[in-house]
């Protein structure tokens, strides 16, 4: 037993002194500088580096890295030129001719040319190619036509010059050169071929800053500066390392150790020491919130396809509990679309109300007794969620709340891949988180993906609520072919408020990062659309080299290299 | 017989120290949750966040303090070890079931004209010995669609047989060639009647030593298992789970990493002490005999 | 000619367990819940795209089909081309004439079992290291015991290894973390390293850590055998012609507690081969054991069964080998099994 004490306090002494340690630099890499390795890390893995494929928030970072886009959007969101040098639109509003920008070089060696732009999306949009969000594009001239396969191009993409192109609409839309901006349709070298092949994820070629130099799935993605860059002088990084899945407690270590220069996935106590150190004061840059975290409530399956109940349970839930769990990053929501999208409204949606959600369970059937804990739906409900997730910690929050009101559920947690296969078929999970993260700054990319009746199948429904509204579907047509701003806006709001009463959704938190890195990095500025956006970063080598001194190297490194050498010499 | 085993075992220091650390830890199973005014699922949002933005320390309402969802941590370890003890003695029964019937019959046919029997379970055991286990336990768990306390001890309960039956079966063999054995078997005895008579009082000893230190490593196991997020659902305090959770704020709340793991190591270590014991009373009873 | 026979009987009787844990494998792969398909195109995906994938994987197909095509690539001799447009060999590892073909793992997009003789250099690495310290901690302990029996040495050291078989390994590695690489900074936190001396750093802590649980048992063992062979006439006799304590405990006793031990950690050994799925999880280590579970949670059913066999194929390699070479060391065996 005094030996148990023993480790017991050993574990404690070491652990106590919980400060952070303060930036490595003595000041800020003010000036642009050449040359130097940047080290990164995710938390997550990436599945593929194809621009056409992989659609998730860490690929979106390295790809942006590789392949240039034909626009881009400004901090303040706002389309810029890229690639593409200018454009024009006709009266109509459904035919976009685009200039190319001259003398941009692929890193093949192949100069950019219209018939590449026309490939690229061609072999992003073709049948054979699993683009996830090939429906973004749908409304591109001839799309049904040539993903039927019933034509063999696609015919609103026109090739007018060396670096003249049309696309053509079938109608008027409002967020054509949003989706332009996204790497999906980013241009690809000659490599990538016509047709989708796996392969090409392996030697992802575009013309972007960096070219890959190594990748090794589930551990590291390295990059090596393209000189053949677009943008002279760019990039100023020799070489960017990306560590994958690495766990936010290791990579507090990497960082304090110099071993890493961007901290970007803390846990919540390190969030909170390191905006409380003094020595780390006025460092850090919030993301904009721009994904609405939420659970899903299946409307075809009971209790929940009766009104009253989802209701109930939508004015059951305290959104403040769930924040409190990761102060500062996570931010309560009640409403569809998060702060960082145009379209916002910062007034309250839905209502934390415990006396009006009994009430309404009462209308459903089911009154429930809170002093004598009797009543209530009968059976238990199953939540789905994904395992070792901050969604699973606020599901067994939410299992406390709802019990309040006389619903039980049951939270079953689930790999990714279980999750999504379950939640996504017909009549099967009854309940389970649920969220979308935003894909361009528009707000029709809330509605239309995720709750529109076009949105429900069988299998592989994004639409896991499954629920169906005439009224809702008929604003959201209206608000896609509307051309005005403030008409739309409106259209979307009311579409919204039609979420809030419905409550196939409980929306509850929005979540931020915050990029954290030592005072030897400069340049990098928060995008508005991509996490980590480090492509135009610059690092002073000589202060980082002086700030890490001898600590860089671990005395049994430094010891083991001695061995060898001398074994070797 | 087996009683005297167990007085010379606990009259052993290793004993008499398992005993000790097993007390500790049922105390902690009965009390912990009696001591607490808190739930083990129960987040206590009204106790607040501590001044660094952990949750908050030992105070008059949370003995221990809280984790990371505001749950106080003394009445989830207290419902952590009791689940730990509870799986870890139902699995180990069943285990030790199993691998007392068939390393007894395994046993008794080798050799005999039923040795297909032998052949067969023997051939069985070396194929899920050579089963990566982890890898089995995890797929069976992600198998089954609800992982339930009873999923996590059937499992383990299904697998855990394998080592005690081998030494069962050899035990059986040797007992069968012993001369009062084959003796009864001479005067007509049938086989179960023998087995019941002369050979499962003497493989129950062994069986019992080999169960007492199965319960450490069901315990370890099972701690495994939830560590690795494939044994039981949440909310459920698990030991495991509360080590891997508190893993997160490591440097800023030890606590939540050291408590989970002295319990399992002192319940681990209480049944490793106490089969030790057992096992080193029932070398000497062999001897004796 | 016995010894052959028994040889080829054993042999025989391993491929038989190797193929019923490839059918057990199969089975248990087959029944997990999830889609690989609808994971590999993302939570973002839309249902036709996701369709596409299942029938490029195949896994739209019955399972006996499915059972079919594995088993018949499993292992063979000539070229072959189980389903439409497969390239000849374009997924084997060749051993002279026999090729072995795992199939292609869904998210890494690689052969299995190329991907899998990537990822065994570091296993064995990890494996040998840990076995290593395992040996020396086992025998420096163990004999320190022997020597001061029912001292407060040997308390102090049965204490110990008690202790060592009792802490779960997650436990020892987060300690260990938390000692050698973030207080004392002597050690790399975790991951692989580049080059030599780097990569030697990185695998210390995590084989420590499988060596410590190791040791639990093998401390005992060593001490044990090493007490009992003390006791026999041999060393006493040793003894009364002089022999110092120190070389009785290294010439005579030591050569006989070999054997038990080379099984203990030959079979050790086999085990970690397959993969310390735990330990190589919390230290990031690039092995089987991490594919593995990677492969379990991402549902990559290919590299799922490729990683089971692998492992299994350790284990029954490590008995064969323990067997034979029990057999070699002491005659006593082979003349009692003959």
């Amino acid at each position: 037993m005094r030996r148990l004490a023993w480790l017991v306090a050993a574990l404690g002494a070491l652990g106590c002194s919980a400060e952070v340690s303060p930036p490595l630099g003595d000041r800020d890499a003010a000036v642009p500088v050449r040359g130097g390795t940047l080290r990164m890390a995710s938390f997550t893995d990436v599945r593929s580096l194809d621009a056409a494929v992989a659609f998730d928030e860490v690929s979106h970072a390295l790809e942006s890295l590789i392949y240039a886009t034909l626009v881009t959007l400004s901090p303040t969101g706002e389309i810029e030129p890229e690639l593409v040098e200018s454009w024009t639109v006709d009266e109509a509003r459904t035919r976009y001719v685009f200039r190319l920008r001259a003398g941009v070089v692929m890193q093949d060696g192949h100069p950019l040319t219209a018939d590449d732009v026309k490939r690229s999306i061609e072999r992003a949009l073709s049948p054979d190619t699993p683009c996830p969000v090939a429906s973004f594009y749908e409304r591109i001239l001839g799309f049904s036509d040539y993903a039927s396969r019933r034509a063999s191009t696609l015919r609103g993409v026109e090739v007018l010059g060396d670096h003249l192109f049309a696309v053509s609409l079938s109608e008027p839309d409002a967020t054509l050169l949003a989706v332009l901006s996204l790497p999906i349709v980013a241009p690809v070298c000659r490599s990538a071929g016509r047709a989708f092949d796996r392969e090409f994820s392996l030697h992802p070629c575009g013309a972007g800053p960096f070219r890959l130099e190594r990748w090794e799935p589930g551990r590291q993605v390295n990059f090596r500066r393209f000189d053949g860059y677009f943008r002279p002088g760019l990039p100023y990084l020799d070489r960017i390392e990306w560590a994958l899945a690495v766990p936010q407690f290791t990579q507090r270590f990497r960082f304090e150790a110099g071993e890493q220069d961007f901290l970007h996935d803390f846990t919540s106590a390190d969030l909170w020491r390191y905006r409380a150190s003094p020595a780390w004061r006025g460092r850090g840059e919030w993301e904009p919130a721009k994904a609405v975290h939420s659970f899903f409530m299946n409307t075809e399956l009971p209790p929940f396809d009766d009104v009253h109940v989802r209701r109930a349970v939508a004015f059951a839930i305290d959104r403040d509990e769930i924040a409190r769990l990761r102060p500062g990053e996570t931010m309560t929501m009640s409403r569809l679309i998060p702060p960082a999208v145009p379209g916002h409204d910062p007034s309250p949606g839905q209502r934390f109300d415990l006396a009006r959600a009994r009430e309404e369970l009462a209308k459903a059937g089911y009154a429930f007794d809170p002093s004598t804990g009797r009543g209530g739906y009968p059976k238990e409900i199953d939540y789905a969620c994904v395992g070792d997730s901050f969604d699973q910690q606020a599901a067994e929050v939410y299992q406390q709340q709802l019990a309040r009101i006389g619903v039980r559920i049951r939270v079953k947690t689930r790999a990714w891949s279980a999750y999504l296969a379950e939640t996504s078929r017909r009549r099967t999970t009854p309940m389970g988180s649920d969220g979308w993260a935003m894909d361009f700054p528009d707000p029709s990319d809330f509605f239309e993906p995720i709750l529109s009746t076009r949105a429900i199948g069988d299998e592989d429904s994004q639409n896991r609520a499954f629920w169906s509204n005439p009224a809702f579907d008929a604003l959201l047509a209206e608000a896609r072919r509307a051309q005005d701003f403030d008409a739309r806006m409106r259209l979307y709001r009311r579409a919204e408020q039609l979420v809030i009463d419905e409550a196939p959704w409980v929306m509850v938190y929005t979540k931020r990062w915050f990029n954290l890195h030592h005072p030897y990095v400069g340049g990098f500025a928060v995008n508005p659309s991509r996490t980590q956006d480090v492509g135009r970063v610059w690092i002073d080598q000589a202060t980082r080299a002086r700030a890490l001194g001898r600590r860089a190297e671990l005395p049994f490194s430094r010891l083991a290299k001695g061995a060898l050498a001398a074994r070797w010499p | 017989m087996t009683r005297g085993i167990f007085a010379r075992a606990l009259a052993s220091g290793r004993g008499r120290a398992g005993l000790a650390l097993l007390g500790a830890v049922a105390l902690l199973a009965c009390v912990g949750p009696w001591l607490s005014t808190h739930g083990p699922n129960h987040s206590d949002f009204a106790a607040g966040i501590a001044p660094d933005g952990g949750p908050v320390g030992p105070c008059r309402a949370h003995l221990l303090g809280t984790d990371h969802l505001f749950r106080d941590e003394l009445s989830r370890l207290g419902h952590g070890a009791r689940f730990s003890l509870f799986v870890a003695v139902t699995a180990t029964l069943l285990s030790s079931l199993i691998a007392a019937v068939v390393g007894t019959v395994a046993g008794w046919t080798a050799g005999t004209r039923l040795a297909a029997i032998d052949h067969a379970a023997m051939r069985l055991v070396d194929v899920l010995l050579s089963f990566p286990y982890l890898l089995l336990v995890m797929a069976i768990g992600a198998a089954l669609d609800r992982t339930g306390a009873l999923t996590v001890l059937l499992v383990l309960g299904a697998t855990g047989w394998l080592g005690t039956a081998r030494i069962v079966r050899a035990k059986t063999m040797a007992l069968r060639s012993e001369g009062y054995v084959e003796a009864a078997r001479a005067l007509g005895g049938t086989a179960p009647h023998v087995l019941r008579a002369h050979v499962a009082p003497n493989v129950a000893g062994t069986v019992l030593a080999l169960s007492v230190a199965s319960i450490a490593s069901m315990i370890l196991a099972e701690s495994v298992l939830s560590y690795l997020a494939v044994g039981v659902e949440p909310p459920t305090a698990t030991l495991g789970r509360m080590l891997q959770e508190g893993q997160a704020a490591l440097t800023l709340r030890p606590r939540l990493v050291a408590l989970p793991g002295a319990v399992i190591l002192a319940s681990v270590l209480g049944f490793g002490l106490v089969g030790e014991a057992l096992r080193a009373a029932q070398a000497s009873e062999d001897r004796r005999a | 000619m016995a010894v052959i026979t028994r040889a080829l009987r054993r042999l025989g009787l391993s491929l038989l367990v190797l193929w019923a844990v490839v059918t057990l494998a199969f089975v248990i792969n087959h029944v997990l819940p999830g889609d690989p398909a609808r994971l590999m195109a993302g939570p973002q995906a839309r249902p036709a795209d996701v369709e596409k994938l299942r029938r490029e994987l195949g896994t739209d197909r019955p399972l006996a089909a499915q059972y079919a095509s594995f088993t018949s690539r499993l292992v063979h001799t000539g070229p072959r081309a189980i389903a439409k447009g497969d390239k000849p060999h374009a997924s084997c590892s060749a051993f002279a004439i026999v090729h072995v073909d795992l199939g292609v793992s869904f998210q890494h997009r690689k052969p299995v079992a190329r991907l899998i003789g990537e990822r065994l250099p570091a296993t064995a690495l990890l494996a040998s290291m840990a076995v290593a310290f395992e040996v020396l901690l086992a025998v420096g302990l163990g004999l320190l015991a022997a020597r001061w029996r029912r001292t407060i040495v040997d308390d102090g050291v049965m204490a110990v290894s008690l202790l060592l078989a009792s802490v779960p390994t997650f436990l020892t590695a987060v300690v260990l973390q938390v000692v050698f690489a973030y207080r004392l900074r002597w050690l790399p936190f975790d991951g692989a390293g580049e080059g030599a001396a780097s990569t030697l750093a990185h695998a210390v802590l995590p084989a420590l850590t499988l060596a410590l649980y190791g040791a639990g048992w093998a401390i005992r063992l060593v001490r044990d055998e090493v007490i009992s062979e003390l006791g026999k006439p041999y060393v006493r006799t040793a003894r009364a012609k002089g022999a110092g304590q120190v070389r009785v405990l290294l010439a005579h006793a030591m050569r006989n507690v070999a054997l038990p031990l080379v099984t203990l950690v030959g079979l050790d050994l086999g085990a970690l081969l397959g993969g310390a799925i735990v330990t190589e999880r919390i230290f990031r280590w690039p092995g089987v054991g991490s594919l593995a579970i990677d492969a379990v949670v991402t549902r990559d059913g290919p590299v799922i069964m490729g990683t089971v066999i692998v492992a299994s194929a350790g284990i029954v390699a490590a008995n064969l080998a323990v067997d034979g070479l029990v057999g070699l060391i002491d005659p006593r065996t082979r003349r009692a099994a003959a």
